[in-house]
């Protein structure tokens, strides 16, 4: 029954999208083109991408990372808080061992280079492909890597739950600052008020400035959510 | 280019099938995801249709694809990944409280709780 019924609304539904997404339409030039000769004298930033989401949308960008926050905070309430955890202190059942060698083998020796890369994404975000979002996933993926190759990661690290936290709310009063750093310079609210006029800094560092913020933000707040998960109680 | 787009609408439909058929919570999940995958996709697909190098301003070249759709893409993939880690937390949690992940089944041990 229930099949008849998913097999019916996904015919309505095509019904409905099919107008809309299949015919061609030609791609307007417009915006790629106007991009395209301001972009860089505008944001600094050779990446038009970053152009856009940290020169012209970046109140865009300060919105997705509370998005982010909410999220993380939702589920490490939902997760850390479960009243399950009351009876999950009675003996647990023998778990199946889920490290072995090679796993702690690879993941310790390709964290670091992973982390790096991670790293060189966040710097480059206005240079390359990259940005602050990438290089935060990428550097969590790297923290995981090594959460994984540890079985007790929890105890043996300074950079356990609490550290992460403290870097996850750092990383957002960093973004506040540099929110309002253009008030100092009598400019409006997110406007870079670097590189006018003749100025020695370069345009281009408070687009860096918000890279390595958001990276790490977006960093912190994705391990924070992996070892949440990893450390889940019912593994059976 | 007409196949590319009929290939995603099928991705997007075989997520919204899953979405409604599927009782198991975390296959839900998963279709969710796959629709905002789909939607990433045709997106990209359609502001790459005015050119054919990355969107990194170089000396001599204007044949880039159009920026503005990957720089809204990547919101939504972040917010994609925001609502993916939600609703897993979510599930966990249901799961915690009844044991089981199948959406009917919860029903009906909510139902006699009350």
């Amino acid at each position: 029954m229930i099949y008849i019924m998913g097999i019916v609304s996904i015919l309505l539904l095509s019904l409905v999208l099919g107008p809309m997404i299949i015919p061609d339409f030609v791609w307007p030039h417009i915006a790629r083109d106007f991009l395209l000769h301001n972009g860089l004298s505008d944001t600094g930033a050779s990446n038009l991408v970053s152009a856009i989401y940290l020169g012209y949308r970046a109140y865009d960008t300060i919105g997705e990372t509370i998005v982010l926050l909410a999220a993380v905070t939702g589920a490490v309430y939902l997760i850390t808080g479960s009243p399950a955890s009351v009876h999950g202190s009675e003996k647990l059942p023998q778990k199946p061992k889920r490290r072995t060698n090679i796993i702690s083998m690879t993941t310790g020796k390709l964290a670091p280079v992973v982390m790096l890369f991670g790293w060189y994404v966040m710097f480059f975000g206005h240079l390359s492909p990259g940005g602050g979002f990438q290089g935060g996933v990428v550097l969590a993926s790297g923290l995981l890597f090594i959460a994984l190759g540890r079985e007790n990661h929890q105890r043996e690290s300074k950079l356990d739950r609490s550290g992460l936290h403290i870097i996850e709310v750092s990383s957002l009063f960093l973004i506040l600052l540099l929110l309002s750093i253009p008030l100092v310079f009598g400019a409006s609210i997110l406007e870079n008020p670097f590189g006018k006029n003749g100025s020695t800094i370069p345009r281009v560092i408070y687009i860096v400035g918000f890279n390595m913020a958001i990276g790490l933000k977006v960093g912190s707040g994705l391990t924070l959510l992996g070892l949440l998960m990893m450390d889940m109680k019912h593994d059976d | 280019m007409m196949i590319n787009r009929i290939l995603l609408l099928g991705l997007f439909l075989l997520g919204f099938y899953g979405l409604m058929v599927q009782r198991n919570m975390v296959k839900k999940v998963f279709a969710l995801s796959i629709q905002n995958s789909a939607v990433v996709l045709l997106f990209i697909l359609e502001g790459g249709s005015i050119g054919s190098h990355a969107p990194i301003v170089t000396e001599g070249q204007t044949a880039y694809v159009d920026p503005i759709p990957q720089a809204l893409m990547l919101t939504a993939i972040v917010v994609g990944i925001c609502v993916t880690a939600l609703a897993l937390a979510l599930v966990y949690r249901l799961y915690q409280k009844y044991e089981t992940l199948d959406v009917e089944e919860i029903q009906r041990k909510a139902g006699n709780e009350q």
